[in-house]
């Protein structure tokens, strides 16, 4: 089949749907829910790691621990995953489509996607994506709000988080469409002059391909995936096996 | 020179196998019967399908990325191979 669609000559590039799987594994264990815990940010052996191996976020934090971009814009993080924004140490961070009445069945903003208002889930048309808990824990690592004295601190204090997709967000086709949100989003604030809440900085994807050199088996979406990045200078980090 | 000829043949050969084993993947890692085909921006890709034969059942799923003009395909997959 894909030979036939190859010698077609309006085509560009082809390929089969993938399935896509998690990139990462979670134990059953849980967490105590405090800083000294995130042995990331600042690692001195207090889990028996390394000590050392970290980011080094604590020295960070003393140049700046988030907040708008120079311009005055708000930075946006897209997880596409499944993820709580309702978690008490997280929402206030959330982002928000402010040009989108929750629930009325209008596409209040004219961006093409109805009733927006929390993110989008390409699956089933609307803004639940669920509260995965491993998609809430990479929010927390991302940019659960800093220096509230709740239970962990992102690596951006004072950053939106907004979540795409949905558990269910499994093959190549699934994710093309989720990345096309947070795309459609950033250049619709890219076209009003930046006077809207759209700005993306970049995505966080937790899925992985199966064994094999994407730029082979998955040429569509790797060329999706760098058209996304030229086009308005995301940051995009995928993973494969 | 002709061993040198039938040196080159051969790794294009491989080469090619090589690379065509690893575009199609194994069966089980992708979904039967769909594809992801990225066209040319004045490609019509309800042209494009209905010049396929009739016993792919190549039809258009729906669009991927208006921007992009990726779009998912079904076909038969019990009766082509992806």
């Amino acid at each position: 089949m894909l030979n036939w669609v190859y010698s077609q000559e309006e085509v560009e590039l082809a390929q089969n749907n993938y399935y896509l799987e998690l990139r990462s594994t979670i134990p059953n264990e849980s967490t105590s829910g405090n800083f000294t815990q995130q042995w990331h940010h600042n690692n001195t052996g207090q889990t028996g790691g390394t000590p050392d191996a970290d980011i080094d976020s604590d020295l960070a934090w003393d140049i700046t621990t988030g907040g708008i971009t120079a311009s005055g814009h708000d930075i946006v993080v897209c997880l596409i995953e499944s993820g709580n924004l309702d978690h008490n140490d997280i929402t206030d961070n959330r982002w928000f489509n402010a040009g989108e009445i929750p629930n009325n069945g209008i596409d209040d903003d004219g961006n093409g996607y109805v009733d927006d208002r929390d993110g989008w889930n390409p699956l089933s048309n609307n803004d639940n994506y669920g509260t995965g808990g491993h998609g809430t824990n990479c929010l927390g690592m991302i940019g659960a709000k800093g220096n509230n004295g709740l239970l962990v601190v992102g690596a951006n204090w004072d950053v939106k988080l907004m979540v795409v997709g949905g558990y269910s967000i499994n093959t190549d086709a699934n994710a093309i469409q989720a990345y096309q949100y947070p795309y459609d989003m950033r250049s619709l604030w890219n076209a009003s002059g930046g006077d809207s809440r759209r700005i993306c900085g970049c995505y966080k994807f937790f899925l992985g391909y199966r064994s094999r050199r994407p730029e082979y088996s998955h040429p569509v979406w790797c060329n999706f995936y760098t058209t996304m990045g030229a086009s308005w200078n995301f940051e995009c980090w995928s993973n494969y096996k | 020179m002709n061993k040198i000829l039938t040196i080159i043949t051969g790794l294009i050969i491989m080469l090619t196998l090589s690379v065509g084993a690893q575009v199609k993947g194994k069966p089980g890692d992708y979904v039967k019967g769909e594809l992801i085909v990225q066209v040319l921006e004045t490609a019509s890709i309800r042209d494009i399908v209905s010049r396929a034969p009739d016993n792919y059942s190549l039809q258009v799923e729906k669009i991927l990325s208006p921007t992009s003009h990726i779009w998912q395909l079904t076909f038969d997959h019990t009766l082509i191979y992806s």
